[in-house]
């Protein structure tokens, strides 16, 4: 009975069968080979990159530590400007001198010793004789004298931390003598120029578009750990530098892995499934009692090292609303928000309000100065007295009879950000100022406001330095068109005063300075500081030595501390969660029992209604 | 020239013009983005402004845009994709390791899907307004519309829970001295959750396009008659129903690879898996055009050519499509 039928159906229209078949046989071991292939090529350079590091044979000495901020922009001292980079140079180059926690003492790094003249503008250092490079070439005064070369160039971000220095002399390979005005060579020369080779940087063509690490050849630095592989967007291995020349900062670990993710979600994720052993630069409000609550982890909190604020409109050149030129309107706003309020909706414990443009502790933050005071009813008059009256709807008018209306731009990728731009929005509603709010990506905003300042006001943050008054740089006037300064604020006397700090001949009378500018921000608006967030992070707490005095935290850009200090409570670790071979077998048996249970229950149910349909034709 | 050779040379150079179209529009597109590369990447106090016309030139931003465009083009066509202004490095050298890492999860994601897809069509076509076909349209319809990094959130959140598997990354980092087989497993276990994902995210529309094709070849007159003359349903179904139902898919899965790459940002973000699509998301918020021409270089050429692919097997399929 079968054979007929089969020649009775040969010419129904599945005559391309056979060529269709095999293109479909074609296509599947094309699919095989290009998957087998990636796969095998994936699996060795993966785990080859991973199992490179020299000294570390096995996971007790590697400690993995998530970073969920702005990427690694360049691995070059010279031209970085992100704060992930800064804490990898802390680890694998040396400064002549180093802050301890929070302040402007200095502490030996490459210098062991110095003299400081502030009178005649000399300072004397002498380097650790035991100094050597990653490479065991001993670093001299050479080195030195051509990194700060290397900073003074056009194309270095650091070269106002070192337009003080007039001229350098190296009169031995163990000394190095700087000639220098203001008093602020230490807090800005000292600790921020990072000495590099000039046994290996001499040899490159072009220093400034140099990325500063060649997987290609070995790295050569002179901290505590040096670069053993990079993958972009990936991670960063560091390595115990055999050579390092500090016993006491000597690393307990032999590797320490830094893992980069785009979302601090999914660093937090990581974290909680014991993927990584620590995270930085700060864990999200909305993620905290997560993390609090896993019993596996120690959460740390650390001094702040950024400030949020409201940047005013005030450029007289801009397209923004004249009425913002006015300083009694802007005062008039900072009385209608409540900060204290304000902080605690969008932070909770994690944020601290802020009455300058530095956070609280910082050696140069005006301690004086404290948020306006809320107070809806003085801004009111403030704002009935200069013209800006309630019309019969309830709207607040300009003198000219527009309504008072401004909108709020501010990051979308920052929920802190725009839920502090809502609240603001509703505190100046309740005043009569009609505000919206637009959320848009970095460079949306940069394009608003440079450079014809087509906007009113804007949510924003700085990073701040631990030790420098240098932030304040960015409220001078040359900064309205160099794309730093939002505020778009002109004012010449603060520049005059900004000059004379930095030509200060004393700390301390840089600081009273400071403070004056802070007073004059302060009161003239251009910015109106909003909170700081207190770095929360988190580590496993299989592991101790974390330090948690550092502005930004043990696992932020200043501490120089913590990853050579940090080890093992017990010397034999369960560790990063092994991973479970019979899991992973299981899972893909499991994936083909469903899709072989799917084929066959298929075929039978074909079987079954073959059988009915056999049983209606011979009917 | 015969008529199919005729018919494939039409096809490549349409998609050789394709693909140029697509790179210039995509040049003028990116520099149409509002947004000043070098001010997002080194907004600074430290930089001065002769800095920051330094830095204009370095990246071949002071010159005018026509001109840009015409050494893109130039540079383009001897295959230099230029420096990326985020890794300073050249673009193919950032690039091929994200491609090589996306391909690793899109191919295995859509192959599995494409199986599933078909294998779930199938079934709802062939009980079409019963219980399982209301089921299984049901699933194909609700991960289909579910967001790739809101199934994504949910397995890392299952995972977590579990301890079960890991949740980012490709390798686990910080574990040395691994056999192969233990290495295949590291891997393995990394890839499943966001081979899942997708996998899931993808299969819906498969799975629809196959039952809506199915069923509308089962009215046609050759299944009746070969109904009459007594085939038996695995005859019905794999051998006269399916091939003619697979024409529609084969179009499906050409114009799908572009959204492959699209669904991959969200979860490669999602689960930190280091691919193109994670890349391509860094280049937008940094203005990196060098990079974001690449990257969109590669899914245009990507999408043109399994355009192409399954044109030209349409056309070697079905004999017709050439003559037209």
């Amino acid at each position: 009975m079968g054979h007929p039928k089969k020649d009775l159906l040969a010419d129904l229209p599945s005559k391309n069968m056979s060529k269709k078949s095999s293109v479909y046989v074609a296509l599947f071991v094309a699919f095989l080979m290009l998957s087998g292939g990636i796969f095998l090529q994936s699996i060795n350079s993966g785990v080859a990159s991973a199992s490179s590091p020299p000294a570390s044979t096995s996971t007790n000495s590697t400690f993995v530590v998530g970073w969920g901020g702005p990427n690694i922009d360049t691995l070059n001292p010279l031209t970085s400007v992100n704060a992930w980079p800064h804490r990898i140079f802390t680890e694998v180059y040396s400064t002549l001198c180093v802050f301890a926690p929070n302040e402007t003492a200095l502490l030996p790094d490459l210098a062991e010793s110095w003299q400081i003249y502030y009178s005649n503008g000399t300072a004397i250092f002498h380097l650790n004789p035991n100094a050597k490079w990653s490479d065991g070439i001993q670093i001299t005064s050479q080195d030195v004298n051509y990194s700060y070369y290397l900073a003074k160039q056009p194309f270095s971000s650091i070269s106002p931390d070192v337009a003080m220095i007039t001229s350098i002399s190296t009169p031995d390979n163990e000394t190095i003598i700087f000639h220098f005005y203001g008093a602020l060579f230490t807090v800005m020369a000292v600790t921020n120029v990072f000495i590099v080779p000039y046994h290996i940087w001499s040899k490159i063509e072009n220093v400034g578009t140099y990325f500063g690490y060649n997987s290609s050849a070995p790295f050569v630095g002179s901290g505590p750990f040096v670069i053993s592989s990079y993958k972009p967007n990936q991670y960063i291995t560091l390595s115990k530098n055999p050579y390092f020349f500090i016993p006491s900062r000597m690393p307990h670990v032999d590797t320490v892995i830094w893992e980069y993710f785009t979302t601090i979600t999914s660093e937090v994720s990581a974290l909680l499934s014991g993927e990584i052993d620590a995270m930085g630069p700060s864990i999200e409000p909305g993620e905290i009692s997560m993390v609090k609550s896993d019993s596996n982890l120690i959460t740390v909190q650390s001094p702040p090292d950024m400030y949020y604020y409201l940047g005013f409109n005030t450029n007289p050149r801009g397209q923004g609303p004249t009425s913002l030129w006015n300083v009694t309107v802007r005062q008039a706003i900072a009385y209608a928000i409540n900060d204290s309020n304000l902080t605690a909706s969008v932070l909770h414990d994690i944020g601290i309000t802020v009455g300058t443009v530095f956070p609280p502790g910082q050696p140069f933050a005006d301690p004086s100065l404290a948020p306006y005071p809320y107070d809806p009813a003085k801004a009111e008059q403030m704002l009935n007295n200069s013209g800006y009256k309630i019309g019969p709807d309830g709207i607040r008018y300009n003198p000219n009879g527009t309504p008072m209306a401004f909108t709020i731009d501010t990051l979308s990728n920052y929920p802190e950000m725009i839920d502090a731009a809502n609240i603001i929005a509703s505190y100046l509603r309740d005043i009569g100022i009609q505000v919206t709010v637009q959320a848009m990506d970095v460079g949306t905003l940069i394009n608003t406001i440079w450079p014809n300042y087509k906007f009113s006001l804007d949510i924003w943050d700085w990073p701040t330095d631990p030790a420098s008054p240098y932030p304040l740089s960015v409220f001078l006037s040359w900064q309205v068109q160099s794309g730093v300064d939002d505020s778009g604020y002109y004012n010449t006397t603060y520049d005059h005063l900004y000059e004379q700090m930095m030509n200060a001949s004393s700390i301390s009378e840089a600081k009273n300075i400071a403070y004056q500018l802070e007073q004059s921000i302060h009161w003239n608006l251009p910015y109106y500081p909003l909170f700081t967030i207190i770095p929360f992070q988190a580590y496993s707490n299989q592991w101790t030595g974390v330090n948690t005095s550092f502005a930004g935290g043990p696992f932020g850009s200043y501490d120089w501390m913590t990853l050579s200090s940090v080890h093992l409570k017990s010397t034999s670790r369960p560790t990063t969660p092994p991973t479970n071979f019979a899991l992973v077998i299981g899972a893909i048996i499991i994936i083909i029992a469903v899709v072989a249970a799917i084929v066959i229950y298929v075929s039978s149910l074909r079987r079954r209604k073959a059988k009915e349909m056999k049983e209606i034709t011979v009917a | 020239m015969t008529i199919r050779s005729s018919y494939f040379v039409k096809r490549i150079i349409s998609s050789i013009v394709t693909i140029f179209v697509i790179i210039s529009f995509l040049f003028f597109l990116f520099h149409l983005i509002p947004g000043n590369p070098i001010l997002i990447l080194y907004r600074n106090p430290a930089l001065t402004q002769s800095q920051i016309n330094v830095l204009y030139r370095q990246f071949g931003l002071n010159k005018p845009l026509w001109q840009q465009f015409f050494i893109y083009i130039g540079n383009t066509f001897t295959g230099n994709l230029g420096i990326s202004f985020f890794y300073r490095e050249p673009v193919s050298m950032v690039l091929f390791p994200a491609l090589l890492n996306s391909l690793i999860l899109l191919i295995p994601a859509t192959f599995l899907a494409i199986i599933l897809g078909i294998l779930t069509g199938v079934l709802a076509a062939w009980h079409r307004g019963k219980k399982i076909d209301f089921v299984t349209l049901g699933s194909a319809m609700a991960f289909y519309s579910m967001p790739a990094f809101w199934l994504g959130s949910i397995f890392i959140t299952i995972a977590i829970s579990t301890k079960a598997l890991p949740v980012s990354g490709m390798y686990q980092l910080g574990v040395y001295n691994q056999n192969i087989l233990e290495r295949m497993s590291d891997f393995l276990s990394h890839l499943i959750l966001p081979l899942v994902t997708l996998t899931l995210v993808l299969y819906g529309q498969f799975t629809i396009v196959m039952r809506n094709s199915l069923i509308g070849v089962f009215s046609e007159d050759y299944i009746i008659t070969a109904r009459a003359k007594g085939a038996n349903t695995r005859r019905l179904i794999w051998k006269h129903a399916y091939p003619n139902a697979l024409l529609p898919m084969i179009s499906i899965i050409g114009i799908n690879l572009g959204i492959v790459v699209a669904g991959a940002v969200l979860t490669e973000t999602v689960f930190s898996w280091p691919g193109i699509g994670f890349m391509v998301y860094q280049a937008i918020i940094s203005r990196d055009y060098p990079l974001l021409q690449g990257a969109f270089l590669i899914i245009s050429i990507s999408v043109v050519v399994a355009n192409l692919a399954a044109d030209l097997l349409y056309g070697y399929l079905d004999p017709r499509v050439r003559l037209r």
